[in-house]
């Protein structure tokens, strides 16, 4: 698959063969999932981040979509499985599904909504209470482009994520500001050594784990 | 001076003016001030770019026709005639519509006979007024004018006739889902709606036509879209199940290899089955299935997606990863399906008559939550929480189904390519991961009780499951995993299977019988009933399957090398374009 990062931020991103070819270099499989109130730009954000496009009508997600993209930070390969949710109120019975087992989760609102910063809180409470309890949540403040027309302050969701312990970025699928950014924060937050990072993984998200020897980290 | 001639001079005065206004334009040239409409320069590309559906495309589409294109435009003028004429004698024989609708139904009569298919002229007429009722009644009190906001705001959005943001179809898209939203309160609106009224406002004028299809669509038992669309989605997850089973008896390599790479039918089919493949594959194809669909009901639906999955299975099999084979079926058939359309509407003709054969057409039943449960058009006015659109914090009881209807059936899936694997190979053979956790969780799932409650999750996350012990697919399924617990305690001797209880032999030499290459096959085995054959198999080679099959009726003995999959059972013909 074709992927070409939009921004040189995230070196050797869009492709899963190792920089400089040594062996030192270890590779992460981690699984993301977006969760966010409809239209707040889920699928838009992991379009941008997947494939550095932006289409300013974007399907609306019937239940879930699944991309993947790889990036390095340090030497280290760390490959994205992303899932990218529906968001109205109707799929949430869906949404287990695909936090189960996700090592990070990514938390949408649009800066323009309160409601939507509302119903990120309430996303955020049920992965503290049901997902893994290592899972890292980042809180995205997407459509940054329009700051100009915002309704969530900065401050008070920055003060919101301090509170919960959550990575928080304002983002723009839109420009591209801060997508690359956001995933490579929690790329760097993720642990990247084996024994950090297959627990709270009790069964993959279709089962069959064993299948998947990535998934512990750092071979 | 008479008015005659003021007239004249008038429009003497007219024609002076045109011509110094056109001299004005051309004397100005290229200069900026000298503004054209967009469509009289050579950038303007909608119309090179838009297909005869009105959807746009990246690139100029041919401007000359090709001979196949042409033939076929001279058919579908001939079934013009005979569907006009068809129309005009209305009930068709079962037989000569069937016939003329697998063939598809000619685009300019399109709608005329969708409306006659879902009965649209008798629904408006046994509910005078009711759609402008429920408009009024939207208009105060509807709770999903946002989400149908946001979801009318990028549907088809790269077709003429929603291109433009609040224009005429995006108007009368909105008001149709508003107030089928009111119409059948206990639905509402759920996403892929939007799709399925967008579509059929694509080919109608009216809303009140739209409106009543769609109900027809959503209410009437035959299609019984309710069940997709309410909450927990019961006919979703009931299909899905039924897919799977289909998939494990005639794709079975091709099953085994989407579990393997996590590719559960959730993912693809969610959209297939609530939009009934718009978006999936090309726009003339999906077209035809909804021909088909509005003729044949719901079981249309599970046969295109066998369909679809058994004319790609090649392709997809050569794809070794999750997201190749999830970009395969979301992304590239809508682009390019590899087959024209004929050829896959008779693939999925072929596919139908093979699933009834085999008994597979059949699903099982409904349950009561398919089907609304309130009146249709009484209104309801919403509760204080749905006002104002706040989240619930608790999952209902038709939520913990499906998360257990879903979980469970992928956890049957796992155990099956799991068990299989694992005396295969040793790709996988690090067993200890998969291993305690998952066994302890599926023991647990098995030996549960009735009513009680048990933890699918490592965290605690917990799921009751009220109806548990009744419902046979969970029994299938607690049935399959204490055969693991007896697996796992006994690893080295598959012949464990043979100890089990009875009824479930069957099952279990699907899940289990790879160390015993020597398997009969279900599929197979059908497939030779059916066709009144005796068969024998012998031992044979690691990956192929040596079938000797004696025919019946006293032919010759056929020597078939059989895949180890009996896909081949479809007789699907492989025509490539």
């Amino acid at each position: 698959m074709a992927t070409t990062p939009r921004s040189g931020g995230v070196g050797g991103a869009g492709t899963a063969t190792r920089p400089n070819g040594t062996s030192q270099n270890k590779s992460c499989q981690f699984k993301l999932v977006l969760l966010g109130e409809s239209a707040v730009g889920k699928s838009s954000l992991v379009l941008r981040f997947v494939k550095g496009q932006f289409h300013e009508y974007q399907e609306s997600t019937i239940g879930a979509a699944f991309l993947t993209q790889t990036i390095c930070i340090e030497d280290t390969v760390v490959k994205f499985e992303i899932w990218d949710t529906a968001g109205q109120e109707r799929y949430h019975s869906l949404a287990p599904m695909y936090y189960r087992g996700a090592q990070a989760a990514i938390v949408v609102y649009d800066i323009q909504n309160q409601d939507s910063f509302q119903r990120a809180k309430t996303w955020v409470k049920e992965l503290h209470k049901q997902a893994s309890p290592n899972i890292v949540i980042a809180l995205a403040g997407n459509k940054a482009d329009l700051s100009n027309i915002r309704v969530v302050e900065f401050d008070e969701a920055k003060q919101y994520a301090e509170e919960n312990g959550l990575l928080f970025m304002e983002t723009s699928a839109k420009t591209g500001m801060n997508v690359n950014d956001i995933f490579l924060a929690i790329a760097k937050k993720l642990p990247k050594n084996d024994g950090a990072n297959n627990q709270g993984t009790s069964i993959r998200p279709n089962g069959n784990e064993t299948n998947r020897p990535t998934n512990n980290c750092c071979k | 001076m008479t008015d005659e001639g003021e007239q004249q001079e008038a429009l003497v005065k007219r024609a002076e003016d045109e011509r110094e206004e056109i001299f004005r334009r051309y004397e100005l040239g290229l200069d900026p001030s000298n503004v054209v409409d967009s469509w009289e320069n050579p950038t303007f590309e909608i119309y090179h770019i838009t297909d005869k559906y009105g959807f746009m495309h990246d690139s100029r589409l041919p401007t000359t026709r090709n001979a196949q294109e042409l033939h076929r435009n001279n058919i579908e003028a001939e079934r013009d005639k005979k569907w006009l004429k068809m129309l005009g004698h209305w009930p068709p024989p079962a037989d000569k519509l069937h016939k003329r609708v697998y063939k598809g139904i000619p685009d300019r009569v399109r709608w005329q006979a969708w409306k006659r298919l879902l009965n649209v002229e008798h629904s408006i007429a046994s509910n005078a007024g009711v759609y402008a009722r429920m408009l009024q009644l939207a208009r105060k009190y509807s709770t999903e004018a946002r989400q149908i906001d946001a979801d009318v705001n990028r549907q088809f959005r790269d077709n003429l006739a929603y291109r433009e943001r609040y224009c005429t179809k995006q108007v009368s898209l909105f008001n149709v889902l508003n107030a089928y939203s009111i119409y059948n309160s206990e639905l509402g609106y759920c996403q892929g709606m939007a799709c399925v009224a967008g579509v059929l406002l694509l080919y109608m004028v009216e809303e009140e036509e739209a409106f009543w299809a769609l109900n027809t669509l959503i209410t009437d038992p035959k299609y019984g879209m309710h069940g997709l669309f309410i909450e927990g989605f019961p006919k979703l997850t009931r299909f899905i199940a039924h897919h799977d089973r289909i998939m494990s008896k005639i794709m079975r390599k091709l099953h085994k290899h989407f579990t393997k790479h996590n590719v559960d039918a959730l993912l693809y089919a969610i959209k297939w089955f609530f939009v009934v493949f718009v978006e999936r594959v090309p726009f003339s194809l999906s077209l035809r299935v909804w021909d088909i669909f509005m003729l044949d009901g719901d079981r249309v639906i599970l046969s295109m997606a066998i369909t679809i999955l058994y004319l790609h299975k090649d392709e997809l099999i050569r794809l070794k990863d999750m997201d190749a084979i999830i970009e395969y079926l979301q992304v590239k058939l809508h682009k390019n399906f590899g087959y024209n359309d004929d050829d896959a509407i008779q693939a999925l003709e072929r596919v139908m008559k093979k699933l009834k054969d085999l008994k597979l057409d059949a699903l099982p039943p409904a349950k009561s939550n398919e089907f609304p449960s309130r009146k249709l058009g009484d209104f309801v006015e919403a509760d204080m929480e749905k006002k104002i659109g706040r989240r619930r914090n608790d999952y209902t009881d038709n939520e913990k189904q499906v998360i257990t209807d879903v979980i469970s059936r992928q956890e049957q899936n796992a155990i099956e390519v799991q068990s299989t694997v694992s005396y295969e190979t040793s790709e996988c053979a690090t067993g200890d991961g998969y291993s305690m956790k998952t066994f302890q969780s599926i023991t647990s799932l098995a030996t549960s009780p009735a009513n009680s409650s048990y933890s699918l999750y490592s965290n605690g996350f917990v799921v009751t499951t009220p109806e548990s012990a009744q419902d046979p697919a969970r029994s299938q399924s607690s049935h399959n995993l204490s055969y693991l617990a007896q697996q796992q305690q006994q690893p080295t001797h598959p012949a464990a299977a043979a100890g089990l209880p009875n009824g479930h032999h069957m099952r279990h030499s699907f899940s289990s019988d790879s160390d015993s290459r020597n398997r009969l096959d279900l599929d197979q085995a059908l497939e030779v009933l059916q066709r009144q054959q005796v068969y024998m198999h012998s031992s044979k080679t690691s990956n192929s399957q040596r079938v000797y099959i004696i025919q019946n009726g006293g032919g010759g003995t056929h020597i078939t090398n059989k895949d180890d999959d009996d896909d081949d059972a479809l007789s699907v013909e492989n025509t490539r374009l």
